[in-house]
This record gives structure tokens, C-alpha cells and sequence, in this order.
């Protein structure tokens, strides 16, 4: 317990610091991009690992928030802080739709309901011209300025980004304490046993569902900063399908995977191009490795590994411990 | 020999009345015409070979199954078309043949969601503190089921008994005023039996029960009166002595499906 609150301050002190030590390249298009896409797959976490509801939609929400970002800012020439305003309240009611379509059904058949909702929106964006700007999208968005600072100016991004990766990822594991969380997880392992005692249990997925839209609305804003554009590429299929990817292989019980996981993914998104055309196999073979070989994906292999360190750590320092270590 | 009949509804509030309730599953008839009304704060047991209809008739009961025809009223309220967790929420609870549990849960936090499920507020975004009623009655709770020692422990990890006395927890923390039990002694051992009954004995004497039961020792002693039901219908209603000197239930029992 202490050892992992040792790891955890240590894992922390190098986020922290990472852009004092860290290249420029590495803080701004690889952990940058990992904290806001690790942020879209927390809010796949938070429904999969708790609720048990394996959402394609996600990335679709993400981008609702921008497009409801730069229609505002852009479109409408709002200030950025109605756009902010905006982008999570349309992800969020989004959610609360696609929720209240799709929480009838489980599993596989929920999976496919939330892919069709999400290619909904996808055709939608791509022929409305007058507010998703159809193909082409959104052009010149812009984050917020403070100070006569951009919030994407590199460092300042890399610290907003983990901040807000922090908080979520600290709200998410304080969830699984509470009342709401608690029912979600008891919902996913048996519904009706829930409802046996006294739960709603379509209206708390409903509730879940909206919940996981306003997460994801945050990495989406993220998101659309950095790109400084939104189009309907961002939300097509491949997308889609990359957010379950990041979190499949990061561990989908885990908050902490969800950011492993897109870590991982830019790396090798990134790496991967360069070596090869295919990166997609990469990914694909990197994802069907981890689904056969650790269904718990990267953060149940972390997990075993550390807990193999700690004991070989133990048994070493065991003569020495009482040295208050 | 008790007739059926006489048990027909007055329609002062019974605690549960069941009006020619039926359940049909394709061609089966699981449960059929059945009447059967609870006084407040009565003991009932269902007895009845395998197949009989009375998991079907609970299920029917609590909603998780809807009558083919008939009506449902709990306290006086026609019930017959609410669901299942609406049901909860005045007043009834359940447990199950094989116990249901959330496995993946401690034993504090399964008794904490059935304290709660019967609250406002279920699904509260705040922690519970330490300091907080319910935590206080998860305890208490644990206590009166013999599971103190487990609290947190996984309700997975319990072995059939204690999984039997969690969900017995589960059910008394909503703090019903009908309990339903299905099988509450299946699977215990002779002792387990012994301090189940002396629990269903010294439940709070307001609260009405409703219990199917194998076991005739605790159906018997727990149990004022009891209902027989075979192949769906009920045969015979009676105080334990005249159902056990029954002439048509006799012939159930030995020539039926045992
Ligand atoms: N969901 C269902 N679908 C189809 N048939 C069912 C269903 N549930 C129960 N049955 C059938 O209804 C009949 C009554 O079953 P039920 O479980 O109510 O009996 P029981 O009296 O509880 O028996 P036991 O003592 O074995 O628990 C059985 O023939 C059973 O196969
Ligand atoms: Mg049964």
C-alpha cells in the first residue's frame, strides 16, 4: 500500500516535471495527445468497467463537443467560454439521447446500437452544411486565450491537459465509492438484482450514459483545440473504433488504462508510420495480442509485474525493514 | 380440510392479496388462479413438490414477471403493473433459490445498496462517511446476520451459507414489510438451519412473511399457516398440523414428482 503511494507520488513528480526534462516533441505530440485521448477513453472506463456497457459512441460525443465548440465560436462568433459551455452541454444531451435509445440492450447488441448512432451523427456532419460545415467542417477554431497566452501554446496545453486528465481520472476512482458508482457496478454483474432492490436500472444507465458524454465533451474540447479544426473524419468509423482500442488495451476495468492505453496508441500511432505503412495491422495485432494474452490489456500486466517487483523487493530488503522503510 | 375459497379477498388491507393471479409460459401454466391473501404481520409458508409454480409465484409477486392474468395489490395498492424496483420501494423484498449477490462487491457494500436502493438519493454522487446512519445500520446489520467478521470481505469469496445470510441482510435493510424468502434453508447445514430459524423467529413481529420451504422443520416452526401449491394451483391452505394430516397433500408429496 505504501510502496504503491511511493510509485504513484514518483509517477506524478515526473508528469510534472516532464516538460523541464522532456522533448518538446514528446510533451507536445505525445503526451498531449495521450491525456486528451486518455480522457475520451476514461469516460469508456468509467461505463465499461463499471457499468459494463461497451459504447462505440464515445469519440462521436467527444466530437459533438467540438463541433458545438467551433459552431459557437466560429459560426456564431461567440466567446470561447459560450463555446465551452456549449460543446459539453451538446455532448451531454447527446448522451442522454443515444442513452435512452440504446440502454434497453446489452452487450453485443448495445455495442451495435451506439456504432449506428455514431455513424448517424457521422452522416449527418458530412452532409449538413449550414452547421457541422459538411465535409470539409469546421476550419480555424480556437482555443481560449488568457493572459495573452493561448491555452495550446505547448507546455501550457501539456499542464491543462493533465490537469484535467487528473481530475477526471481522480473523479472517476472517487465514483466507484459512492452510491452511483457503486449501483453501476452492481448493475453490470446482475440487473436484476438490482432492481430487486429497489434501483431503476434503465434510468441509472441513462444516467451513466449522460455522464460518460459530458467526460467525453471534455476531451473532445481538448481535442478540438489542438487540431484547431473539427471534421467529420474525426468521428468516422476508424475513430470510433480507436477509442475502444486505447482502452481495450490499456485494461477496460481500469481508469489508469485509458490513459495507458493512449499513451501506448500515439506511441505507436506515431512510431509505427515511420517504419511502416501498416500501422493499422500494428495496432490491430498489438490489440488482438492483448485481448488473447491479458484480457485485463496493459494495466493488469503493469499490475502483476509490480506485484511480482514489490515481493522479490520485499524479500530483499526483508532484513532491513524495520529500518522504516 | 380448509377451503381455498374462504380466503377470498375482503379487501381491507391485507398485506399481499393475490386475486386469480396465473403465469403462463407457452403452452405451461407455471401458476394458476391462484388466491391466496396475507394478513399483516402473518407467517406463510408455500410448500409444494419441484416444478410447483411458487419461484414463478414470487417472481410474479415482486414483478420481475408479469401475470398472465389476474391482480396483484400490496397494503390495499393494485401493484399488478408496477415494476419490480417500484414494488421495492413500498415495502417488499426478496431472496432468491441460489442466492444473488454482487459477487464482485464486499459484503459492507451489498448491504450498503440495499440500505440505499430504498432511499432518495441512490444514486448520490458523494461518498458515504464513516460517521453517515447507514454505515452504522450496514454494521448493525452484519451483526443480526452473523457476518461482522466478513464486512470486507468480497461477496463472491462467502461460501454458500454466509452468501444465504448476506442476501437475508440485503432483504431486512430495506426494513420491508413483506419479506419474501425462497428456500431460505437450501443448502445449510444442520446448524445453519438451527440459527436461521431463530432469526425468522425473532423477526419484528409486524413485518409478514412469506416463505417457500423444503425444509418442514422450519417451515413448521416459523409458519402459522401454510398454502400447498402443485402444478401451479393451490391444493390446500392450513396451520401446519392440518396440512401435515392432509390427505390430498399426502398423496403429492408421495406420489408426486419426488
Ligand atoms: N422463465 C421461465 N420460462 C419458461 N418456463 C419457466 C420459467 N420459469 C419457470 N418455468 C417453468 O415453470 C414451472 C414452475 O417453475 P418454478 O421455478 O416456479 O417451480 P418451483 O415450485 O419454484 O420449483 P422448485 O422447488 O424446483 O424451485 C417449471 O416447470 C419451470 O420449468
Ligand atoms: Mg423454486
Amino acid at each position: 500500500m505504501r510502496k504503491t503511494r511511493l510509485l504513484a507520488a514518483l509517477l506524478l513528480f515526473l508528469l510534472l516535471t516532464f516538460p523541464l526534462w522532456g522533448s518538446a516533441y514528446f510533451v507536445g505530440r505525445i503526451f498531449t495527445p495521450a491525456l486528451f485521448f486518455g480522457i475520451i477513453a476514461l469516460s469508456l472506463s468509467l461505463l465499461a468497467g463499471y457499468g459494463g456497457m461497451v459504447s462505440l459512441a464515445q469519440m462521436t460525443l467527444a466530437g459533438l463537443a467540438g463541433y458545438g465548440y467551433g459552431y459557437l465560436t466560429i459560426t456564431l462568433g461567440q466567446p470561447w467560454w459560450i463555446g465551452i459551455l456549449a460543446g459539453l452541454a451538446v455532448a451531454t444531451l447527446a448522451a442522454l439521447v443515444f442513452g435512452l435509445i440504446a440502454v434497453r440492450s446489452t452487450g453485443i447488441y448495445f455495442l451495435m446500437i451506439t456504432v449506428a448512432l455514431g455513424m448517424v451523427v457521422y452522416a449527418l456532419a458530412n452532409q449538413n452544411r449550414s452547421i457541422f460545415g459538411g465535409h470539409t467542417g469546421i476550419l480555424g477554431i480556437r482555443a481560449p486565450e488568457l493572459f495573452g497566452h493561448s491555452l495550446v501554446e505547448r507546455t501550457i496545453f501539456y499542464y491543462l491537459c493533465l490537469a484535467i486528465g487528473l481530475t477526471t481520472y481522480g473523479f472517476v476512482r472517487y465514483l466507484a465509492g459512492t452510491p452511483f458508482g457503486l449501483a453501476l457496478q452492481a448493475l453490470r454483474d446482475d440487473p436484476r438484482r438490482l432492481s430487486t432492490l429497489g434501483y431503476n436500472v434503465a434510468l441509472h444507465r441513462v444516467a451513466a450514459f449522460t455522464l460518460s458524454g459530458f467526460l467525453a465533451g471534455i476531451g473532445g474540447l481538448l481535442l478540438v483545440w489542438y487540431n484547431g479544426a473539427i471534421s467529420p473524419t474525426t468521428i468516422d468509423l476508424t475513430r470510433l473504433i480507436n477509442i475502444l482500442v486505447i482502452a481495450v488495451i490499456g485494461g477496460l476495468a481500469y481508469a489508469e488504462g485509458a490513459f495507458l492505453g493512449a499513451l501506448v496508441f500515439v506511441l505507436v500511432t506515431n512510431f509505427a508510420s515511420s517504419f511502416t505503412q501498416r500501422f493499422n495491422t500494428v495496432i490491430g495485432l498489438t490489440f488482438l495480442a492483448i485481448v488473447l494474452f491479458s484480457p485485463e490489456g496493459l494495466s493488469g500486466i503493469a499490475l502483476r509485474l509490480w506485484s511480482l517487483l514489490r515481493r522479490t523487493l520485499l524479500a530483499r530488503l526483508a532484513p532491513s525493514r524495520h529500518t522504516g522503510l | 380440510m380448509v377451503a381455498v375459497e374462504a380466503h377470498r379477498p375482503q379487501t381491507a388491507a391485507h398485506a399481499l392479496e393475490l386475486q386469480g393471479v396465473s403465469r403462463r409460459f407457452g403452452g405451461l401454466v407455471a401458476v394458476r388462479d391462484v388466491w391466496l391473501a396475507l394478513e399483516p404481520g402473518e407467517r406463510r409458508a408455500i410448500i409444494g413438490p419441484n416444478g410447483a409454480g411458487k419461484t414463478t409465484l414470487f417472481n410474479v409477486i415482486t414483478g420481475e414477471l408479469r401475470p398472465t392474468t389476474g391482480t396483484i395489490r400490496f397494503f390495499g395498492h393494485d401493484v399488478t403493473r408496477l415494476p419490480p424496483h417500484q414494488r421495492i420501494r413500498l415495502g417488499l423484498a426478496r431472496t432468491y433459490q441460489t442466492p444473488l449477490v454482487f459477487p464482485r462487491l464486499s459484503v459492507a457494500d451489498n448491504l450498503y445498496l440495499a440500505i440505499r436502493g430504498v432511499q432518495p438519493w441512490r444514486l448520490s454522487l458523494r461518498r458515504p462517511r464513516a460517521e453517515d446512519p447507514e454505515r452504522v445500520e450496514v454494521e448493525r446489520l452484519a451483526e443480526r446476520v452473523g457476518l461482522r467478521h466478513a464486512l470486507h470481505a468480497l461477496a463472491g469469496a462467502l461460501s454458500h451459507g454466509e452468501q444465504r445470510q448476506l442476501e437475508l441482510g440485503m432483504a431486512l435493510a430495506s426494513r420491508p414489510k413483506l419479506l419474501l424468502l425462497d428456500e431460505p434453508a437450501a443448502g445449510l447445514s444442520p446448524g445453519e438451519r438451527e440459527q436461521l430459524t431463530t432469526l425468522l423467529l425473532a423477526l419484528e413481529p409486524e413485518m409478514t412473511v412469506l416463505l417457500i420451504e423444503h425444509d418442514m422443520d422450519v417451515a413448521f416452526q416459523v409458519a402459522q399457516r401454510v398454502t400447498v401449491l402443485h402444478e401451479g394451483r393451490v391444493i390446500a391452505e392450513g396451520t401446519p398440523d392440518e396440512i401435515a394430516m392432509n390427505s390430498t397433500v399426502q398423496q403429492v408429496y408421495l406420489g408426486g414428482t419426488q
